[in-house]
């Protein structure tokens, strides 16, 4: 059955216009675009409006690999191997920026895999990190008001593990 | 140019918000009270998500905080008194109590499906409304060596809770009625995962319904912690139940039953020795080679038996047992147990049988450690320095050194602690108890400033003057706990401490004898902070002995549940609030 539909080809269109081709038997990898296809709904290019061309291109190199078969026994062990190092490459991103857009993404596109390895990746980044520190590196604002962080510092500090 | 314009973070606040709610399950428990205070929208989304939560003092925080705060709870911990007080007291009724606690859960924490209590009061009222009102929901409860309830308490559980898969009752103590709450169990439990009645007082249950609980649950039982079996019973649970892991149980036979052969099931992995165990060599070596966990604490083994098991378990991660182990049973554990991540070695008979010898060979050859607590007859800064070298996982350590034997000519230890701190940087908790002289003010010193990621800290037996507490105070930026017996600073010095030390949280000091009036205690006074002195109750009249002085931050009012007998609560605090 895959295989008559391997070379059937699917058109994304990015929120900034881009197009990208992508094998069909690659792109089932997003369950939501598989309920696309599945509704009939892919005829046309189909429109993602909340992923750029630049994470879109990201995500794609990411499913691509993926879909990637091994020949055999052998080949499959080395192939998981290659593929832990991909995944643990794909995560450094030079940007927090481009990391959030590929959760983001991964969560729109419902891709099970790159959701854990780059919300997994997120997590890691703030292992250890005090308050400060996050807020510093996410750039968000502290929006407590001083009595309410403190009471939540003090629950956080005598209470609550 | 343009790079630059990349580089700008531009996190807007709808992209952020729905990131952290991808990204939340994933956040390691130790890192969610940080995510916490970030934002409003964090704090909210940590509210909403948070599935366990941990509360290492009772009295910390007033039970209708939890469950507003995390109202989708599916996991509790609790713990209520110091474990000092265990050791001390026949009949303890310090405080404790889940009652308040029990009310607030089963009202609001609608997901939950785990309780784990320890050393706290549970009264059979509790358990009846935890049954009825949790019903089959409930599917771990752990009453870890809590007291006050009884097996009619047992019995609601039973009765209404089919769905239970971890039922944990060692080292309670419980007052045995009958045996009809284990008979319920046995007939309306199919999933039971883990059984555990080890270390209570219950004998009055027909082992049958034992037998019956396991046959029932075959294809769940994974753990299976008893006192004693008869052996017939035995072989048909080790015959049925073949996907035991864990399993602690003396076999014996009736007068008028003959001796059957039996095997232990293939998938055995963790075994517990019993008082009544012996060294069945032949029996062992068909499985032992899968053994990754043994504790050995109530067994009567001897060194050489330490060594036979040891030789034969080459997979073993975790070993629990006593000083008869001695140097050289530890020695065949680094040689053919390269494995091992947690020691625990307690005390054995009145003469201590492990030196720094052994515990020098285990430093060297198993790297794997990450927990290590031993009791030994002598200690030395080099075998300190040997811990700081090779145990880089460490991130437990405690070492009991005996009061009693030989001069030490090696003491004081501050260097040794030095190069153990400077080397083991993972160590969260670390014990010490010693005999005078054992560090003087500059390991003190050593301990704050090289003990950076320290939450825990016992110090037994050590003190040199008051300066040293002081000193300790000036670092230490994550310590939580302190405990200490035989360390009689004066108030002053605590005050300091408590003062310096801002993520202290709780403060236990163990037959406090420099308290002598109730007026410096004053010093110490400070918003949030609670106070109490607990007098000892001797067995004989004529043993006195000083109170305990415990203190901890609370969110909650003074507590009022405490026996005027044994308990003062001091009330300085007042003028603050």
């Amino acid at each position: 059955m895959s295989s008559s539909s391997s070379s059937k080809m699917i058109e994304l269109r990015s929120s900034d216009g881009e197009t990208f081709h992508v094998e069909e038997t690659v792109v089932l990898q997003s369950e939501t675009i598989k309920q696309m296809i599945d509704d009939d709904c892919a005829n046309a290019a189909i429109p993602l409006p909340n992923v750029t061309s630049m994470t879109l291109a990201k995500v794609i190199e990411y499913i691509k690999k993926h879909a990637e078969k091994p020949k055999d026994d052998d080949d499959k062990k080395v192939a998981e191997e290659d593929l832990k190092k991909f995944d643990a490459e794909f995560v450094k991103v030079d940007q927090e920026s481009m990391l959030f857009d590929l959760v983001r993404a991964a969560n729109y596109l419902n891709i099970k895999s790159l959701l854990d390895l780059t919300c997994q990746a997120v997590a890691d980044s703030i292992k250890d990190l005090s308050v400060e520190e996050v807020r510093k590196k996410f750039n968000i604002q502290n929006d407590f008001t001083p009595e309410e962080e403190a009471k939540v510092r003090k629950e956080n500090a005598w209470a609550f593990d | 140019m343009d790079n630059n314009d990349i580089k700008q973070p531009r996190f807007d606040t709808d992209l952020t918000d729905t990131v952290f709610s991808c990204v939340i399950p994933y956040i390691h428990p130790n890192d969610l009270n940080s995510v916490s205070l970030v934002s409003r929208k964090l704090y909210e989304l940590d509210s909403m998500t948070r599935k366990h939560v941990t509360i290492n003092n009772c009295y910390a925080v007033p039970p209708w905080r939890l469950v507003k705060r995390f109202p989708n709870l599916e996991s509790i911990k609790l713990k209520g008194h110091p474990p000092a007080i265990m050791f001390r007291l026949v009949s303890f009724d310090w405080g404790g109590y889940i009652t308040p606690w029990v009310e607030d859960i089963v009202e609001k924490l609608k997901r939950l499906e785990c309780v784990w209590f320890k050393r706290m009061i549970v009264r059979d009222n509790d358990l009846e409304v935890l049954a009825e009102r949790c019903g089959a929901k409930l599917k771990v409860l752990k009453l870890d060596k809590c007291s006050g309830f009884s097996t009619d308490g047992l019995l609601q559980i039973a009765k209404c809770c089919s769905k239970l898969r971890n039922l944990f009752l060692e080292l309670s103590f419980i007052i045995e009625l009958d045996g009809e709450w284990l008979h319920e169990l046995a007939l309306r439990n199919k999933c039971i995962e883990s059984f555990n009645h080890y270390l209570t007082p219950l004998d009055k249950y027909d082992h049958a319904d034992l037998a019956l609980l396991a046959k029932n649950c075959r294809e769940s039982l994974v753990s299976f912690k008893i006192k004693n079996i008869p052996l017939k019973y035995l072989v048909e649970i080790f015959g049925s139940c073949i996907k035991i892991k864990d399993f602690v149980g003396d076999p014996y036979l009736n007068d008028d039953e003959e001796d059957i052969p039996y095997s232990f099931p293939s998938n055995i992995q963790h075994i517990t020795w019993n008082y009544g165990g012996h060294l069945d060599v032949p029996a062992i070596q068909t499985f032992s080679h899968q053994l990754t966990k043994l504790n050995l604490i109530c067994s009567k083994f001897d060194s050489d038996d330490h060594c036979l098991i040891l030789y034969m378990s080459p997979n073993l991660e975790e070993l629990y047992t006593k000083d008869t182990i001695g140097d050289f049973g530890l020695e065949v554990a680094t040689l053919y147990c390269k494995k091992l991540r947690r020691v625990k070695i307690k005390r054995g008979g009145e003469e201590g049988q492990l030196s720094h010898v052994g515990l020098t060979t285990l430093a060297k050859g198993c790297p794997e450690l990450e927990c290590l607590h031993v009791n030994v007859k002598d200690i030395t800064n080099e075998t300190l320095e040997c811990i700081g070298a090779n145990l880089k996982k460490l991130y437990d350590f405690s070492l009991v050194l005996r009061q009693e034997g030989e001069q030490l000519s090696d003491l004081p230890l501050d260097v040794g602690v030095r190069a153990l701190l400077k080397g083991c940087t993972k160590l969260v908790k670390l014990g010490i108890h010693l005999r005078t002289g054992g560090i003087t003010d500059v390991g003190w010193e050593y301990i704050g400033k090289y003990g950076q990621n320290l939450r825990q800290l016992k110090l037994g037996f050590c003190r040199d003057s008051d300066a040293g507490l002081v000193k300790l105070s000036k670092w230490c930026p994550r310590l939580q706990k302190l405990e200490m017996s035989g360390c009689d600073f004066n108030q002053q010095a605590l005050a300091t401490f408590v003062l310096n030390v801002t993520s202290l949280r709780y403060l236990w000091i163990q037959e406090y004898r420099a308290f002598e009036n109730g007026h410096d205690i004053f010093a110490l006074a400070r918003p949030f902070w609670r106070m109490e002195l607990i007098k000892y109750m001797p067995l004989v009249a004529t043993q006195q002995q000083p109170p305990s002085l415990f203190a901890y931050y609370s969110l909650a009012g003074q507590r009022t549940d405490y026996p005027d007998d044994s308990v003062i609560p001091l009330y300085p605090y007042v003028n603050f609030e």
